[in-house]
């Protein structure tokens, strides 16, 4: 074995040795911090469901092999055993990353009730403008062509994913009265 | 020996202040001063993982090799950054989405790998912790000090409550991107004026000490500068 071949044997060992020690370490993190997050994004979603629907109604993940790409989770709101509506987690690709909203449906009339930014992959301002503004609208009268902004590609990115879920409900018949 | 443990942490805070003497970390130091809470946040999460990553370079200095020592460094700091991402989204989740993608950004940050390379490669473990805790504290209170000024004459407010007088005559621009680089400046002309103008310079430099002599081509420009340092101080000594 020439000296060079050890060289490099054993800068690759010393890698690998940190890429293990590291991962030990960031297991170890991921496991402590972990249930954490999913449990305040479940404070989150509860508390989105309790600002659109109102108190006392009852949310239950459903489980469709076939949601558009942009929906990571749909959820059932039931009230007093009746479908009042639905929420969907929606992940929006665009701009450094991952933007996550919340996007809640009305069964019966089928119109978009509120959409909120839970978490933004490249600006906080970029998912607050686009918040501020769709709150601004009457409900479901969004205009997501918004004008150019340092947002935009949000912005693109949100009315697509938008769109693919309320047409996803119309196409599986869950919304009952006007169809968007 | 004290004394020069002592000067490891102190020269972090003023002298050598990484952000307004040695100009490092100058991206998230603009872009996250608008707010106290931004600039405490983002300084406590590098001070951490300053410190750490110091410590973990500092005690595998001997075993790390020295042509895969930059990848070997990158990789503790992501490593260590990851950690503190994590946990800031479980514990501060108020915080993380305040700083947003900055908090990942702090793998790419200056500080941490200048002084990895810097300090932390050829000093012991104490000593590097204590380099990388003066360095963070350094950093915390010059962000924080931007922060100050930018969210109090900017908005009239200190962290998001408003502050009589101030909220009613503020400066909004000092809280755009123009505003941060207003500031740094002029904050960077106050240090500078306190300390004499003097940045620090290197002590001592020589081709035997450095790592790369064996294929670098620039001896004679590394002595030009060793001849520089040196009519520096002779002239210093004369004055």
């Amino acid at each position: 074995m020439t000296a060079r071949t050890k060289e490099y044997a054993k800068s690759l060992f010393v890698i690998v040795f940190i890429c293990l020690f590291m991962g030990l370490a960031l297991a170890a993190v991921h496991a402590v911090a972990q249930p954490r997050i999913d449990h305040n994004d479940y404070r989150k979603l509860e508390t989105a469901v309790t600002d659109m629907f109102g108190a006392g109604v009852s949310f239950e993940q459903m489980t469709p092999d076939d949601l558009p790409r942009t929906t990571t989770a749909l959820y059932e709101i039931r009230a007093d055993g009746a479908v009042r509506g639905y929420v969907a987690y929606l992940e929006t690709k665009s701009g450094y990353g991952t933007s996550t909203f919340v996007l809640g449906v009305d069964a019966e009339s089928g119109r978009v009730i509120d959409l909120r930014a839970i978490s933004y992959g490249d600006s906080v301002d970029c998912g607050a403008d686009y918040y501020r503004e769709f709150s601004d609208k009457d409900k479901g009268e969004v205009d997501l062509v918004a004008s150019a902004s340092p947002a935009r590609y949000t912005r693109a990115a949100v009315r697509d994913a938008v769109s693919e879920i309320l047409s996803y409900l119309d196409r599986h018949h869950c919304l009952k009265g006007d169809q968007p | 020996m004290k004394q020069s443990r002592l000067q490891c942490f102190l020269k972090g805070l003023l002298t050598e202040n990484p952000t307004l003497v040695l100009v490092l970390g100058t991206c998230p130091t603009i872009a996250k001063s608008n707010t106290l809470f931004n600039a405490l946040g983002l300084g406590v999460c590098t001070a951490i993982v300053l410190i750490l990553s110091n410590v973990v370079i500092s005690a595998l200095r001997r075993v790390i090799p020295d042509k895969v020592r930059i990848p070997c460094y990158i990789l503790i700091i992501a490593g260590f950054v990851t950690m503190i991402q994590m946990s800031v989204h479980a514990f501060l989740p108020t915080l993380y989405e305040s700083l947003g993608a900055f908090i990942a950004l702090i793998v790419v940050n200056c500080i941490i790998l200048g002084r990895a390379e810097m300090f932390a490669s050829k000093n012991g473990v104490l000593d590097s912790l204590l380099d990388g805790a003066g360095m963070g504290v350094g950093f915390i209170l010059s962000l924080s000090a931007m922060a100050l000024i930018r969210e109090l004459f900017g908005a009239g407010q200190l962290f998001g409550y408003d502050v009589p007088f101030f909220a009613a005559y503020h400066f909004p621009i000092l809280q755009k991107t123009f505003g941060g680089f207003l500031v740094f400046g002029i904050m960077i002309a106050v240090v500078s004026a306190v300390t004499g103008g003097k940045a620090p310079r290197r002590r001592s430099f020589d081709c035997a000490s450095c790592p790369n002599a064996a294929v670098c081509s620039g001896a004679a420009i590394c002595g030009e500068s060793d001849t520089a340092d040196k009519t520096d101080k002779e002239e210093g000594a004369q004055t």
